[in-house]
């Protein structure tokens, strides 16, 4: 396998090209679906496509385009959406059994305002089952394979959407963040993925995990087009009660490489106790760029308390709001039905035998913490910690503008390496969960490669509603360092 | 926590197990739960909970009427449709 980066279609290229006549929409998406049904079977980032679909709606935006009626920021680029996303009359199984052949009838605010935007969805990808996971290896369909090395994990749970944009299978991809499913694959991809401030996207046909927590974000192979995503899917919903009453946002527009002043502040538990030596020294060498782009580095200590608590506080949170989240799966009215003696037995028969191992230890774990007698030792104790942390962000961020460190502890790891430990497993989340609690806005971004050539992440977290100033942090770094998408090449060396 | 436990819980989660998974179930989450009482360490007496990470209160949107999703569509996804209702076990002996 040549590990030569195929030339990456920035979105703004492509729809300079589609808008001024020089690029067919229907070409594009036939050459897409064309190097996906080369590349897929290998890579197993994609659940379903739908050709005739994506062909049908090229054409149609071809003839707009013709009659000088077409236009949007992503005009004729190709998305891959992640299937806890709902496009309607698409499946939609969020890596579950128990949505097998569930059809929504609607499509999610985010994936209405890609198309209002002229993108073309050409289907729908893998992930860990509800999102639930770091390695996508708890989908109930498929295996997918990190394109830098298949015999590991691209991460997760957006790992299908995040290996499909490191293939080069499409420019742009939504995921889905609510611990770091979309920064942590990002990281062990090598591609940009960001998640943006808590409530200015809307949730409206996201399969819900943990509500407090969960937020839909791009994936991309530049800090540019993530951004012009992110801008179109940004915005008020009043379908989401949860939405913040703010404007679609553009901040693609107010990218700048200039940090002359920034305040960046680094927290040792993100970069100098970090095990892996390879990751330490990647984050070193980004702190010097930033530095050197005018930067200011400065020490910050508001987290010292509570990293180690950041485990237990987030899967304490997301696991009891999944709980309940979940009970709405029962059999009755969508996927399949395993029928038992009476209404009781349907539900428990239903859910015992089509959910899968993480799920049920997750709903477990949530039914525990809210349960009698428990509540307060557990529930309640983690929305306590919660507030910690957000004041403990609160206070760093009188200090500095942004924090930056590593996305993941560790480099992409091997298939079924850490499948059985699920404490392990939960702690690959160490240094994303802490920007969840918060609602706080972060990107990871493309931080070079360690020696056995698996890419690493740098993370760039900010206070709510900073996304401008997160992406054009990570926008002046990938100026400086080059890591532009960190693309595999998985064509067969000719 | 032993395998009674969890069938204590898998009950109040309506969830069918078996003995095996019980068993597995039962030590993972022992572990799980250890790591989690960690939490006892840090004083929060007197904070506020946070049940959310923007203090947002629960706005509601106006009760305006709108065109509903297509039954006929929503419908299109139960293999237990019966006169446009969905066919449950008997709920009332």
């Amino acid at each position: 396998m040549s590990k030569a980066a195929p030339e990456a279609r920035s979105v703004a290229s492509i729809r300079d090209d589609v808008a001024e006549g020089r690029l067919k929409i229907v070409d594009l998406i036939e050459e897409t679906l064309a190097r996906i049904e080369r590349l897929d079977g290998q890579l197993g980032a994609f659940l379903w496509n739908d050709r005739d679909r994506a062909l049908e709606r090229a054409r149609d935006l071809d003839r707009r385009v013709k009659a000088g009626d077409a236009s949007g920021t992503l005009l004729g680029v190709p998305v891959a959406v992640k299937d806890n996303i709902c496009v309607s009359r698409s499946p939609c199984t969020a890596g579950s059994r128990i949505l097998k052949d569930y059809h929504p009838p609607h499509d999610a605010h985010a994936v209405e305002r890609l198309q209002a935007e002229g993108a073309v969805i050409v289907g729908k990808t893998n992930c860990d089952e509800f999102a639930m996971g770091s390695s996508t290896e708890n989908s109930a369909y498929q295996v997918t394979r990190n394109p830098h090395d298949l015999t590991r994990v691209p991460g997760g749970s957006s790992g299908g959407s995040t290996a499909a944009v490191a293939a080069g299978l499409v420019p742009v991809s939504l995921g889905s963040d609510t611990g770091g499913s979309i920064r942590q694959p990002a990281a062990l991809c090598g591609v940009v993925g960001f998640r943006p401030t808590y409530g200015t996207v809307s949730r409206y046909g996201l399969v819900a995990f943990a509500s407090s927590l969960d937020q839909i974000g791009p994936i991309g192979t530049s800090v540019r087009d993530v951004a012009l995503v992110a801008s179109a899917i940004s915005g008020y919903d009043r379908r989401d009660s949860t939405s913040l009453p703010i404007e679609a946002r553009d901040y693609a527009s107010s990218l700048t490489s200039n940090l002359e002043g920034v305040r960046i502040g680094i927290h040792r538990d993100y970069y100098e106790s970090l095990e892996d030596e390879q990751i330490r020294v990647r984050v070193k060498l980004a702190i010097q760029e930033l530095r050197e782009a005018g930067a200011r580095i400065i020490r910050i200590d508001d987290l010292d308390l509570l990293s180690r608590f950041a485990i237990p506080t987030y899967y304490l949170v997301a696991n009891s709001e999944a709980s309940s989240n979940l009970s709405r799966f029962d059999g009755l009215r969508y996927g399949p039905r395993i029928e038992g003696d009476d209404l009781l037995g349907t539900y428990r028969g239903t859910r015992g035998l089509l959910f899968g191992d993480e799920a049920i230890r997750r709903i477990l774990l949530g039914t525990f913490a809210l349960s009698s007698g428990y509540y307060d030792a557990y529930y309640k104790k983690a929305l306590q910690v919660r507030r910690l942390f957000r004041e403990a962000y609160g206070a760093a961020f009188e200090k500095v503008d942004l924090i930056i460190g590593a996305t993941s502890p560790v480099s992409a790891f091997r298939l079924g390496q850490k499948i059985d430990d699920p404490l392990t497993m939960y702690q690959c989340d160490v240094l994303t969960v802490p920007a969840s609690l918060a609602g706080l806005p972060a990107v990871s971004v493309p931080c070079g490669f360690t020696d056995e050539r698996l890419p690493t992440g740098l993370q760039i977290i900010g206070p709510p509603l900073s996304d401008a100033a997160v992406l054009s942090c990570a926008f002046a770094y990938e100026r400086r360092s080059g890591f532009k998408g960190l693309l595999a090449n998985l064509e067969p060396a000719s | 926590m032993d395998p009674s436990a969890i069938e204590q819980i898998a009950r109040l989660a309506r969830l069918d197990l078996e003995e095996s998974a019980k068993v597995r179930l039962a030590s993972q989450l022992s572990a799980i739960l250890e790591h989690f009482r960690s939490l006892e360490k840090l004083d929060t007496e007197g904070v506020e909970p946070s049940v959310s990470a923007v203090d947002v209160a629960g706005r509601c949107r106006p009760d305006e009427p709108a065109p509903p999703l297509d039954p006929a569509e929503l419908m299109a996804n139960t293999r237990f449709e019966q006169d446009r209702f969905l066919r449950v076990p008997r709920v009332i002996e």
